[in-house]
């Protein structure tokens, strides 16, 4: 008659039954993060983000106002997707009175701004120390 | 023989992943419902187009609808080509007129569907409206600026 219990075998038979659930858990909690990651940094937010930050500004102007826009969130944003060519990321059309903004290939975000202005000297400039947007705003186009 | 009862084990490796599935749909739900929505700037571009309105009117006066755009430096196609995701209106008041409800009252009216800016908190396809009276002359009348417009994503 048996009346001693193998604890140590009933401990590690324990541990190996729930192994594959610990397994599985810990893929579960990898790619919910990283999914997570992934839409906090993706392109469409940050692009909304800034194309109505700078429509907004211009909104509000009342000519003459000569803007810069930290925008090295974005930049960052936009090399990580594979984005390679700077001037492509932040576009005025003064024709459309639009501003687009293109932080992944493919695709871009585009909004109109209400006041007939003629943005001028749109450029990126890069480092020093931050990637900063300049421009200036002129109400000459109603003249 | 050491029987284990393993189909107990089993039926609960499924429940396990079951319950995975169904809090990992949770979370991807939940994240596209936040990170999805754009940015909310309706409510802003609303009010920054009736403040350059208002300083329009003060300056130059009423213009007639026709001469409306040009007049308070518009862009066109902003106002008009929007297919009423902008709308404009400037009402004398009147006693028994209602500005947002009245289709008949309006000295300047771009866009239509003034009533449904009372509707903005109960859903997103509602346009967000800012509204303010101010006095010209001797009469006192009411603006009101309607705004759906929302950020286009399109092919580069």
């Amino acid at each position: 008659m048996r009346f001693i219990k193998n604890k140590k075998a009933e401990g590690s038979d324990l541990f190996y039954d729930n192994a594959i659930y610990l397994v599985l858990l810990g893929v579960f909690l990898v790619v919910m993060v990283a999914f997570l990651q992934q839409q906090r940094h993706g392109a469409a937010v940050w692009e909304d983000y800034y194309v109505k930050a700078i429509v907004g500004l211009i909104e509000r102007s009342e000519g003459g106002e000569q803007v810069t826009i930290n925008v090295q969130r974005g930049t960052e944003v936009a090399v990580g997707n594979k984005m390679e060519d700077f001037k492509k990321m932040f576009v005025i059309d003064n024709e459309k009175n639009e501003v687009c903004v293109q932080f992944s290939v493919g695709k871009k975000t585009c909004m109109s701004y209400f006041n007939n202005v003629e943005i001028l000297d749109w450029e990126l400039k890069l480092g020093r120390p931050i990637n900063k947007l300049h421009f200036r705003i002129w109400e000459g186009k109603n003249a | 023989m050491h029987k284990r009862g393993e189909t107990g084990s089993q039926i609960m490796f499924v429940v396990f992943l079951s319950l995975l599935l169904v809090v990992g749909a949770g979370i991807v739900f939940g994240v596209y419902m936040f990170y999805g929505g754009e940015y909310e700037f309706r409510n802003e571009e609303a009010g920054a187009l009736l403040v350059h309105i208002e300083n329009c009117l003060m300056e130059k006066g009423i213009p007639l609808q026709s001469e409306f755009i040009k007049t308070c430096g518009l862009n066109e196609n902003y106002v008009i080509g929007s297919k009423e995701e902008i709308m404009i209106k400037l009402c004398e008041i009147k006693a028994g007129e209602d500005c947002f409800e009245d289709y008949t009252a309006g000295t300047i009216v771009f866009g239509s569907n003034f009533p449904a800016c009372k509707f903005a908190g109960r859903g997103e396809s509602y346009p967000r409206c800012k509204s303010s009276e101010i006095a010209l002359g001797n009469v006192e009348y009411e603006l009101i600026v309607g705004n759906n417009k929302h950020a286009r994503r399109i092919l580069a």
